[in-house]
């Protein structure tokens, strides 16, 4: 293949995402933040949830929440609640908009699925959003600082329990 | 023997101790409805309207965490008769109160409003996620201990390279 060729394609495909990209539009975006603006923190910051819909003005979503998936490594504060629903109800949209205040248990990638419904009551779509909360910044400091003190006990009792030792005959 | 001793103890801990939690304060029994985390519970009922405001109307749904204030979830749905349909999980073992509150949208006043105090019943995390846990923090310790020895070996065998014999075994 000629060098021209191949520059051309490389081109086309580059070209082809980068159009793609600038006309997608999400039917349904998701934002979560504190009241004062903000990660939300898991159990700790109540965070208000808004749902933006780009094609309904006035209607209802029946939205449903589910946990994160349970990982095999990092279990989560409330190990219990993972990979299970927690909430199920029906939210009026008015003029493009749903909100509302979540305190959210755990860290991960949450699922939600709206289903959403026009004014008048015609079903417009199901949409499948994930929601991301971080760590408490805090926890994870703590954690790395506990971690850290258990291996310098443990550095401390091998180097204590295996220095010389006298009279080691008299045993 | 002792470490099949110490293996058999640390197993019999994890596992015997009661599923079951219970938050602080807390007093069994004198609570409206009753939930598990882990589970989604269920509230469904009608608010009787009384006449004021017309439809539809706004039912505001508030849960709210007793130990702390904690406001865990705060959703509205409309419906023309009062009618409403809630289900969320309770994630902490503690008390909540959940009021559902009907709303005259025009005037945004409250017309009829329900509280109800929730028991949330809580358990002890998952015996692999237990178990888990407690292998990855003793290996944490145990590789403290291993660099500690290596550190101390390290030292004997200088002394031993300098010609000091410290006839340790």
């Amino acid at each position: 293949m000629s060098k021209a060729a191949f520059i051309s394609i490389i081109a086309i495909i580059f070209a082809v995402f980068a159009i793609s990209s600038a006309t997608a539009s999400e039917p349904v975006t998701v934002n979560v933040q504190k009241e004062q603006g903000g990660n939300a923190r898991p159990d700790l910051d109540t965070a208000k949830v808004e749902l933006t819909f780009a094609d309904i003005q006035n209607g209802t979503a029946h939205i449903s929440l589910r946990s994160p998936e349970r990982k095999f490594f990092s279990p989560t504060d409330f190990p219990m609640v993972e990979g299970t629903d927690l909430i199920d109800a029906t939210l009026p949209i008015e003029n493009g908009k749903a909100t509302f205040q979540y305190m959210f248990p755990i860290r991960g990638d949450y699922h939600l699925k709206a289903e959403v419904m026009n004014g008048e009551g015609k079903a417009a779509g199901t949409h499948k959003l994930v929601i991301n909360i971080k760590e408490n910044p805090k926890e994870v400091r703590n954690a790395f600082l506990f971690l850290s003190i258990l291996i310098a006990f443990g550095l401390a009792i091998g180097y204590v329990l295996s220095r010389r030792r006298k009279n080691v005959y008299a045993v | 023997m002792r470490f099949r001793i110490m293996l058999l103890f640390t197993i019999l801990f994890i596992t015997l101790t009661k599923t079951v939690v219970f938050a602080h304060g807390s007093n069994q029994g004198g609570s409206d409805h009753h939930a598990r985390v882990g589970e989604l519970a269920n509230f469904e009922g009608k608010l009787e309207t009384t006449g004021e405001g017309k439809s539809p109307y706004e039912v505001q749904f508030h849960a709210l965490r007793l130990e702390d204030g904690a406001e865990i979830l705060s959703i509205k749905s409309n419906s023309t008769d009062g009618s409403y349909k809630f289900a969320m999980q309770f994630f902490d073992g503690a008390e909540h109160q959940v009021s559902i509150a009907l709303i005259n949208p025009a005037t945004k006043s409250v017309l009829v409003e329900k509280k109800l105090s929730v028991e949330v019943e809580g358990f002890h995390p998952p015996f692999a996620v237990k178990f888990k846990t407690l292998a990855f923090l003793l290996f944490v310790i145990a590789f403290g201990m291993v660099v500690g020895v290596s550190v101390s070996r390290w030292g004997k065998t200088k002394r031993n390279w300098k010609g000091d014999h410290p006839h340790v075994a």
